[in-house]
C-alpha cells in the first residue's frame, strides 16, 4: 500500500476537514485556523503515517480534538453541555421536510460536542459507522447508541424552538 | 411488532444492514409503517442536505494545500517564508507575558498523548480481564509495562501541559518527575490517596511559578474529567458487551454512570487502578447501576462485578509482588 504524505493528505481531504471544522465551530475564521492546526498536526506526525490505514477516521478524530480545544479557547458552553448531556428530552416524531435547514443547524449547536460531532460525521462526511466509531474511539455498539440518541436529542432541539415561535 | 416503534423504524434508517431484520420484513408487509418509515427517510435527507457546508476559501487553499506542480524554487520561498512565519511565532510567544497575546494553538502535542492514554487505559482494562491465575513471569511483565507506559504518559501530558504557559527550566522538569516519582512511591507503601495528592500538590507548588501552578491546577482540572469520561466509556463498553444490553438498557446504565461515578482528586492514576474498580469499591455507585438496570440483567451484573474482583485480585498480586521484589 501507499504512505500518505502530509501533501496527499492536505489535498485530498482540506473540503472534508474544514467543513467539519465549520460545522462544529460555526465560525469561518475560527475553522480556518483549527484546519490548519489539523494539517499542522498531520505534518509533525509525517513519521506516523506509514501505520495510518483510515485516514478519514484518523484525520476526523484529530478535528474533533483541535475544535474541542478551540471551544475551551473561547470558554463557552463545553461544560454547561456536558452537564446538560442527559437532561431530560422527548424525541417526538421525524424532523418535517418542512423545517429549513438553518433551523436544524441552530439545533445542533445546542447539542453536547459529542452528539453534534457524531452527526456531522455521519450526515455530512457520509463515514461509516465503523469509521465514526474509530474516530470518536468508541465501540461499535456504543457508537450506534450515540448516534441514536444525538438524532433523537436533535429531533427534541428542533421542535423545541419550533414550538416557542 | 406492529405499529414499529421510533427507536426501531430510526435504528433502520441509520444502518439497515445492523437492524433487526424482523424490522424490514415488517415493512414489506405493513403500508403504514412502511408510511411511517418514509418519514424517517425523509428526514434523513434533510438532515443530510442540513449539514452542507461552503467550500474553503482560496486563502485557506493556498495556506494550507500544496500547488499541483509548483516550481522548485516557489517550494523553497515558501518553506522559507514557513520557517520565518514559525520562528517569529516561537519568539512571540515565548517573550509575550500576557496570556491573551500568546499564540492561540500550542496544543499540538496534547492530542497524540491523550490517544495514547486512551489506548493504555483500554489496554489495561483489556489485559485486566485476561490475567491468568498462576503466576506468569511474562504476563506479570507485559501488564506491570503497560502501567508504566501509562505512568509516562501522564507525566509527559502534565510536563506539556504546565510548560504551554511558561515553559520549564532542566531543574523544574527534574523536580516535577521527582515529585510524581514520589507520588507513586507513597502509592506504592499504600498510604492514603488523599494525602498523597495533598503532598504533590504542596510539593508541586514550591518549585513551580504562579503561571506554571496556574497551568498545573487546570491540567488537575481537566486530566480529572478526561480520565472519568474515559473510564465510563470503557465501562459503558465493557457492560453493553458483557450484558449484551438492549439500546433502552444502554441508556439508563449511562446516566447512572455519568451521575454517580467518582472522579480522583488528581489526574495521576494510581498504578493498580483500573476503570472497573470503583464499582467494587463504591457500594452507591454498583447499587445505582445494578438499580438502572431491569431485573433480567442484574444476575450477569453481579457476575460480572465477581470477574472484576477476580481480576482485580490477580492484579493486585502481580503489582504485590513487584512492590516485595524492589
Amino acid at each position: 500500500m501507499k504512505t500518505l504524505t502530509p501533501d496527499a493528505l492536505s489535498r485530498l481531504y482540506l473540503k472534508n476537514v474544514h467543513a467539519f471544522c465549520r460545522s462544529m465551530l460555526r465560525d469561518e475564521r475560527d475553522a480556518e485556523d483549527a484546519c490548519q492546526e489539523v494539517f499542522l498536526t498531520v505534518l509533525r506526525r509525517s513519521d506516523q503515517l506509514g501505520s495510518v490505514r483510515k485516514p478519514v477516521p484518523w484525520l476526523m478524530k484529530v478535528a474533533r480534538l483541535t475544535c474541542l480545544w478551540v471551544r475551551r479557547k473561547r470558554r463557552k458552553d463545553v461544560e454547561l453541555q456536558e452537564a446538560d448531556i442527559d437532561a431530560a428530552y422527548d424525541p417526538g416524531p421525524p424532523i418535517e421536510p418542512a423545517e429549513d435547514a438553518g433551523r436544524v443547524r441552530e439545533a445542533l449547536e445546542r447539542l453536547p460536542e459529542r452528539y453534534q460531532a457524531v452527526l456531522v460525521m455521519h450526515y455530512q462526511q457520509g463515514m461509516a459507522q465503523e469509521e465514526i466509531a474509530e474516530a470518536m474511539e468508541l465501540s461499535r455498539g456504543a457508537l450506534r447508541v450515540l448516534l441514536h440518541r444525538a438524532v433523537m436529542r436533535l429531533r427534541h432541539e428542533v421542535r423545541r424552538k419550533t414550538c416557542a415561535r | 411488532m406492529c405499529p414499529l416503534s421510533d427507536d426501531a423504524l430510526l435504528e433502520w434508517a441509520l444502518a439497515p444492514a445492523d437492524a433487526d431484520p424482523e424490522i424490514g420484513r415488517h415493512l414489506r408487509e405493513c403500508a403504514a409503517c412502511r408510511e411511517r418509515s418514509r418519514a424517517v427517510e425523509r428526514e434523513q435527507d434533510l438532515l443530510r442536505s442540513a449539514f452542507t457546508e461552503p467550500l474553503p476559501s482560496l486563502r485557506l487553499e493556498q495556506r494550507i494545500a500544496p500547488r499541483a506542480a509548483g516550481p522548485v524554487w516557489s517550494r523553497v520561498g515558501i518553506a522559507a517564508l514557513l520557517l520565518v512565519t514559525i520562528a517569529v511565532g516561537v519568539l512571540l510567544t515565548r517573550t509575550a507575558n500576557h496570556p491573551a497575546a500568546r499564540t492561540r494553538y500550542l496544543h499540538g502535542a496534547l492530542a497524540p498523548i491523550q490517544s495514547d492514554l486512551g489506548n493504555v487505559a483500554h489496554k489495561i482494562a483489556a489485559a485486566r480481564e485476561t490475567l491468568p491465575e498462576a503466576a506468569d513471569q511474562r504476563v506479570a511483565s507485559a501488564y506491570l509495562e503497560l502501567l508504566s507506559r501509562e505512568e509516562g504518559l501522564v507525566l509527559e501530558w502534565m510536563e506539556h501541559y504546565v510548560s504551554e504557559s511558561s515553559p520549564l527550566s532542566g531543574d523544574q522538569e527534574q523536580e516535577l518527575r521527582n515529585a510524581v516519582r514520589k507520588f507513586y512511591t507513597v502509592l506504592w507503601l499504600r498510604e492514603n490517596l488523599g494525602d498523597a495528592s495533598r503532598g504533590l500538590r504542596e510539593q508541586v507548588r514550591s518549585f513551580l511559578n504562579p503561571e506554571q501552578i496556574l497551568a498545573f491546577e487546570e491540567f488537575s482540572r481537566q486530566g480529572v474529567e478526561w480520565q472519568r469520561r474515559t473510564d465510563i466509556s470503557i465501562l459503558m463498553e465493557d457492560l453493553a458487551e458483557e450484558l449484551d444490553l438492549r439500546f433502552s438498557e444502554a441508556e439508563k446504565l449511562r446516566v447512572a454512570l455519568e451521575s454517580n461515578y467518582p472522579r480522583a482528586e488528581l489526574a495521576l492514576p494510581p498504578i493498580d487502578r483500573c476503570a472497573p474498580d470503583p464499582l467494587v469499591d463504591n457500594p452507591s455507585l454498583s447499587g445505582a447501576v445494578r438499580n438502572s438496570l431491569d431485573a433480567i440483567y442484574r444476575g450477569k451484573f453481579d457476575n460480572y462485578l465477581g470477574q472484576v474482583k477476580t481480576a482485580r485480585e490477580r492484579a493486585l498480586k502481580i503489582v504485590r509482588q513487584t512492590r516485595a521484589s524492589r
